[in-house]
């Protein structure tokens, strides 16, 4: 495929889903870019911003097939993956696989950090390993697969937060923020009338073969191994033990217990690929990098009890970083 | 180099990338010739002005030379490779000056044997797009760096420090200065047609003059003799011009301090030497017979031969211990007693004159001061002749000297010590009548010390 299609189709997509989210243009670009690196996203935002009419909306748009987990506390795994259950036919009675909903293309895990963490792990292998193993048998996922989790940051007592090891395994962590005023106005516009607007889909014609160009096509941007560079650099120091030259910067040093794994860097090379095609470019640059380490890098950054004192969030050590971490 | 250049290289910015490369590597060695120019002239400077006055002999000056070409030539390539930038950050200023969104740093590092053939055509394209917008010469121009105008300084302050050590190094090494240059010009004065003979008496001067058996006189008389010979050979040549009459000069003015250094006995060396001398041989004097010679001889009616070698420690140009010393020698002698207690009566009737001037005091202790004490104790108004003012040396009467000699020599001393020469005069003690107007408050304590 070629890059100027890419960018073609990646448009028509924002612009799709843009018809029914209203505000969001960086969530909605990261969730896409998110998916064409093949990874998965977890929506951070209280109650009500439209995570869930956003990974709808992108689903339809992207033509691929949606199901959406309700995790609660009572939640099984077995909900989640499927089960056996017994089934007649010709008179002979059988035990039958019945999938669950994390057979689908995309997946909405809504309010992932109620469920237990039992229940939360059943996802774990399906993310990382694109498969489902019911007593003992192998089902592989749909390709594409993608995961979308939403959690309130709000209302945690009852609530099972997720292990680090969970955290990781998401592509990006997106924060949806409160709409504008004006955004506000447009959302009243849009919901209040008689026509609800729907995204049309994009890929209907070209079907999952173009998304996985699509994503070969991303892993192929280029990029300069100065820039490589940097991102090690810039992942190493989010380490507080780092014995390197200097040290640890400060605020490392003093708010963070654990720093971002070498998943945290592939999620930076990658998501900045898909940022520069995004933008039409075949090479990546100091810019990208530092538009994705936000969203790549704030949930693989562990805090201590410092930070959670002083109210010090991971956006805040993460721009310290890039602000002393020379480019070259 | 700028638009055509690029015009030139625009299919193909990975030779835009060397073009420019090579432009700032040409400014790298400019600035690595910069950085050594400075130090290579001050080099020069040195190394001419040492050779042209002689400063360092021609095998040092080659050596230090070649040594210092090496450093030089090695301190520029230095310089040269680490100010020449990498392909990588030549590409990163590329990137800076046509905001290319790192085009050409992924160009110029990226090995495209590795990577997808359109992607990369395509990137080469947009690299094109971007080599419009640069002129090498206006986005890459050449500046003086601070490290040309760092070495300028240093060189500059290594002359100035060269001169300096050069005025101040005679001062410093003192007397062995004196006779490296003495051998020094015996050396270039033997490379001149014509100067071998005064080359090999300043060269055997060179070698008399730390020699401690050598008594002054004997120097003095070889430097009057390389003296003569520098004047006979300036009235022989005197259109002669340049060089060589300049080098007689310098030859002249160099014997001339020797001479001066002689007589004022500032060289510590050659005082050791003169007053070893003068108690190896009892006391004799080393210098020529003077004018107050003559007139203690006249008055005490004794031979011209024996006054002269009596007389001849108070002529010492060398220090007042050395005379002391050598009078304390001749009175072991006998003769030089003698001599010592004419001496210290001419003193005590100096010191009881009122003008201080007797015969005796003026023709034995012409560098003596004389006269009234000095200016400092003299009243508001008052005037006094030459003094203790223009005292060029003090006589310091030694503890020993006082129990040496016999009953009659002990007592003459002892009148010496209580009548010291004008000069000598230290402070009065309050209640003396001769007590200096000005008061002094000292400690009891140190009044004894002061003699």
């Amino acid at each position: 495929m070629e890059p100027k299609k890419f960018q073609e189709i990646f448009s028509r997509i924002e612009t799709e889903v843009k018809k029914v989210i209203v505000g969001h243009e960086d969530a909605v670009r990261k969730v896409l870019i998110a998916f064409f690196a093949g990874g998965h996203t977890l929506l951070e935002g209280v109650p009500g911003l439209g995570k869930t009419l956003l990974v709808k909306s992108l689903s339809r748009a992207l033509a691929l097939s949606f199901k959406r987990i309700q995790f609660t506390p009572d939640l099984m795994p077995s909900d989640i993956v499927g089960t056996q259950v017994l089934s007649e036919s010709d008179g002979r009675r059988d035990f039958q696989f019945k999938k669950g909903p994390i057979f689908a293309q995309v997946v909405l895990a809504d309010e992932i950090n109620r469920a237990t963490p039992k229940t939360q792990s059943a996802v774990l292998e399906a993310m990382e390993e694109r498969q489902a193993t019911i007593f003992g048998v192998t089902y592989p996922m749909e390709s594409p697969f993608m995961v979308l989790a939403t959690q309130n940051p709000i209302e945690l007592e009852g609530t099972y937060p997720l292990p680090e090891a969970q955290l990781d395994r998401f592509f990006f962590k997106l924060i949806v923020l409160p709409p504008t005023p004006a955004e506000l106005t447009e959302i009243l516009k849009r919901t209040t009338r008689a026509e609800l607007p729907e995204p049309a889909p994009v890929l209907a014609a070209e079907g999952a073969r173009s998304i996985a160009e699509m994503q070969q096509l991303l892993r192929q941007v280029l990029i300069a191994p100065p820039l490589e560079n940097y991102v090690v650099r810039l992942v190493h120091a989010t380490q507080p033990n780092n014995h390197t030259e200097g040290g640890a910067i400060p605020e490392v040093k003093e708010y963070i217990r654990f720093g971002a794994s070498p998943r945290g860097a592939q999620a930076i090379v990658l998501g900045a690929k898909g940022n520069a095609l995004a933008e039409d470019r075949v090479h990546v640059s100091y810019q990208d990098i530092e538009t994705v380490i936000y969203p790549a890098l704030r949930h693989r950054l562990i805090l201590n009890f410092q930070a959670e004192a002083e109210n010090v969030g991971p956006d805040q050590i993460l721009g310290a970083i890039i602000k002393k971490i020379p480019r070259d | 180099m700028a638009v055509s250049v690029a015009d030139a290289e625009a299919l193909r910015p990975e030779g835009l990338l060397w073009g420019v490369r090579r432009h700032l590597a040409r400014h790298a060695a400019w600035d690595a010739l910069l950085f050594s120019f400075p130090t290579l002239l001050a080099f020069c400077y040195i190394a001419f002005f040492s050779y042209r006055f002689d400063r360092f002999a021609l095998s040092i000056l080659l050596a230090a030379g070649a040594l210092f070409v090496i450093a030089i030539g090695a301190l520029g390539l230095w310089r040269y490779y680490s100010t020449v930038p990498s392909l990588g950050a030549v590409a990163r200023l590329i990137d800076e000056r046509t905001q290319a969104e790192n085009r050409f740093v992924t160009l110029a590092t990226v090995d495209p044997r590795s990577s997808s053939t359109a992607l990369w055509s395509r990137l080469r394209q947009e690299a094109v797009g971007f080599l419009r917008r640069l002129d090498v010469d206006r986005d890459f121009p050449f500046r003086l760096r601070r490290s040309f105008y760092d070495s300028l300084i240093a060189s500059l302050a290594l002359i100035v420090l060269f001169h300096l050590f050069i005025e101040l190094g005679p001062w410093l090494a003192g007397r062995q200065k004196t006779v490296e240059d003495s051998a020094a010009l015996s050396q270039q004065l033997n490379r001149v047609p014509g100067f071998e003979e005064l080359a090999r008496q300043i060269k055997a001067l060179a070698a008399k003059l730390p020699d401690r058996t050598m008594t002054v006189e004997e120097k003095r008389m070889a430097i009057e003799r390389a003296l003569a010979q520098v004047e006979k050979q300036m009235a022989a040549r005197p259109e002669q011009a340049g060089n060589n009459q300049e080098l007689l000069q310098r030859t002249k003015d160099t014997l001339s301090a020797l001479q001066d250094s002689l007589e004022k006995g500032e060289e510590r060396g050659a005082g050791g030497g003169t007053e070893r001398s003068s108690e190896g041989r009892g006391g004799k004097g080393e210098q020529k017979e003077g004018e107050g010679t003559k007139d203690a001889q006249q008055r005490d009616g004794q031979s011209p031969s024996k006054d002269l070698s009596e007389s001849s420690p108070s002529r010492s140009p060398t220090a007042g211990a050395t005379d002391s010393k050598g009078k304390g020698a001749g009175g072991r002698s006998g003769a030089g007693a003698e001599s010592r207690g004419k001496e210290q009566d001419g003193a005590s009737k100096a010191d009881q004159t009122a003008g201080g001037e007797t015969k005796l005091t003026k023709g034995q202790f012409e560098q003596n001061p004389t006269g009234g004490a000095s200016e400092r104790f003299l009243r508001p108004g008052e005037q006094s002749g030459p003094g203790a003012k223009d005292a060029r040396f003090v006589i310091v009467q030694l503890p020993e000297d006082e129990v040496e000699g016999g009953s009659t020599g002990a007592r003459k001393k002892k009148s010496l010590l209580a009548r010291p020469p004008v000069g000598n005069l230290p402070l009065r003690r309050p209640d003396s009548p001769e007590a200096s107007p000005e008061q002094q408050r000292m400690p009891l304590e140190y009044r004894g010390l002061i003699k």
